[in-house]
């Protein structure tokens, strides 16, 4: 089923990964069959994709998101909402990120 | 960087795992937080101190300890007591405070550890794809039972006699300068030529895993060749280009030169590295990279002989010091000059 992201969804992690701050790096392992599959299926993000994963807490909207990141990284918040969508439509798509109902 | 170029970036953030090598320590702390959720974790890992039973590079799956205690002859992943880094070894004993443990190709237990130390239990263990069945089943207490004393490296001493004595043998024949010759003239066939999908699918299996050159990953390019002999692929060796970003890892490398045990001798090594040096040269490089293990002697002189000489890398040293402490293999780095 295809869910529909808007600047009004709230999103967090899935309750299929294990996410983890490892040596600076954010580590993203899916759990397959309630197993973490750290061999083949390892996820991490850049810095960017770090700031944006963070602000994904289940609490605040993607537009909230997109005003505090484009704050915090002094970019236009158009640009930001760009990235911002593509990074959750991509991970939501992965199954790395869920959609608050 | 400019905030617009931060952003401008956010597309690269994803990476397929394999090609991320964890540290030890990130392991443990995967580990921890994979355990925090009470679900296993399926990971690679290196090393032989457990050898035969898990291999350098066997995938396990690792659960967390749950109410059960660990028993004698189970395999157990723990924080060394002394080093705090993650080990997996074997409870040979189960003592008042807690376990001893020791890895099966260990001569010393690592003391005594307790609950708290260790992390999980392994379940699972595959090699080359496979699950493999030994060293987890019922001779799990007799492995145990063995390694309380020496017994288990005795065995496998004795185990591995005839073969240590025919390597031995082999490797003083193929030292002798009458079989290299006859060798030679008898292998005339011996071919050198870009490795095939079907060629590459036989290296993977030999040298048990995905491989970190065998993807492709941006702005990186790999060269693979294999050595043949009467159409049985005997030799492997691969170039690995890598762009500046790579930083201290940039620059043209010889990569993975194996010949089979049996074919050395012939002249297999000599071809494959003539093939990278050529290569490499029509390439532009300016030189060409490779590192070598310090005691593998006859492949020191084989570089030697075609015009490689030792180099010391400062920004690579810390990199190959820290190896070292990890897998017990100093690697060393040679250089060809091309132009």
């Amino acid at each position: 089923m295809e869910v529909q992201i808007t600047m009004d969804s709230v999103c967090l992690a899935s309750e299929d990964v294990v996410a983890r701050e490892i040596e600076g790096d954010l580590i993203i392992v899916p759990l397959v069959a309630g197993i973490g599959n750290a061999d083949d299926e390892l996820y991490t993000l850049n810095e960017t994709g770090k700031a944006i994963w963070q602000k994904l807490d289940g609490k605040l909207t993607l537009g909230q998101v997109v005003e505090a990141l484009s704050r915090d990284f002094s970019a236009s918040e158009e640009k930001m909402q760009r990235d911002v969508l593509g990074f959750v439509h991509e991970m939501v798509r992965r199954g790395i990120l869920a959609v608050k109902e | 960087m400019g905030p617009e170029q931060l952003v401008e970036e956010s597309f690269s953030w994803v990476i397929r795992g394999g090609e991320l090598r964890l540290s030890n320590l990130g392991q443990l702390e995967l580990l921890r937080g994979m355990h925090e959720r009470g679900v296993p974790l399926r990971i690679m890992v290196r090393g032989s101190s457990m050898h035969p039973f898990i291999r350098d590079r066997d995938v396990l799956t690792i659960a967390p300890l749950d109410s059960r205690d660990p028993r004698a002859g189970e395999v157990v992943a723990f924080t060394h007591p002394v080093t705090g880094r993650l080990v997996i070894h074997r409870v040979i004993k189960e003592t008042d405070r807690g376990w001893l443990l020791r890895g099966d190709n260990c001569s010393k237990s690592d003391g005594e550890v307790t609950k708290e130390q260790i992390i999980g239990r392994v379940t699972r263990i595959e090699r080359g794809g496979r699950e493999v069945g030994l060293g987890l089943g019922p001779e799990r207490k007799l492995i145990a039972l063995l390694n309380r004393g020496p017994g288990l490296l005795f065995i496998k001493q004795i185990w591995l006699l005839p073969r240590r004595a025919a390597g031995f043998a082999l490797r003083c024949l193929q030292a002798f300068p009458l079989y290299r010759l006859l060798g030679r003239y008898l292998a005339r066939s011996l071919t050198v030529a870009p490795a095939e999908d079907n060629d590459l699918e036989i290296i993977k299996r030999r040298f048990h895993m995905s491989g970190p050159f065998f993807k492709q990953s941006p702005g990186l390019k790999v060269c693979n060749w294999v050595a043949k002999q009467g159409g049985k692929v005997i030799g492997f060796v691969q170039l690995v280009s890598r762009p500046q970003a790579y930083r201290h890892w940039a620059g043209d490398w010889l990569f993975s030169l194996q010949v089979w045990p049996l074919y050395r001798g012939l002249g297999a090594g000599e071809k494959l590295t003539n093939r990278v040096i050529e290569k490499a040269q029509k390439q532009g490089a300016a030189e060409l990279l490779l590192l070598v293990n310090e005691n593998n002697i006859r492949a020191i002189r084989l570089y030697q002989k075609l015009g490689f000489t030792r180099i010391v890398l400062p920004a690579l040293e810390p990199i190959l010091a820290a190896e070292k402490n990890r897998t017990g293999r100093r690697r060393v780095v040679m250089q060809k000059k091309l132009r």
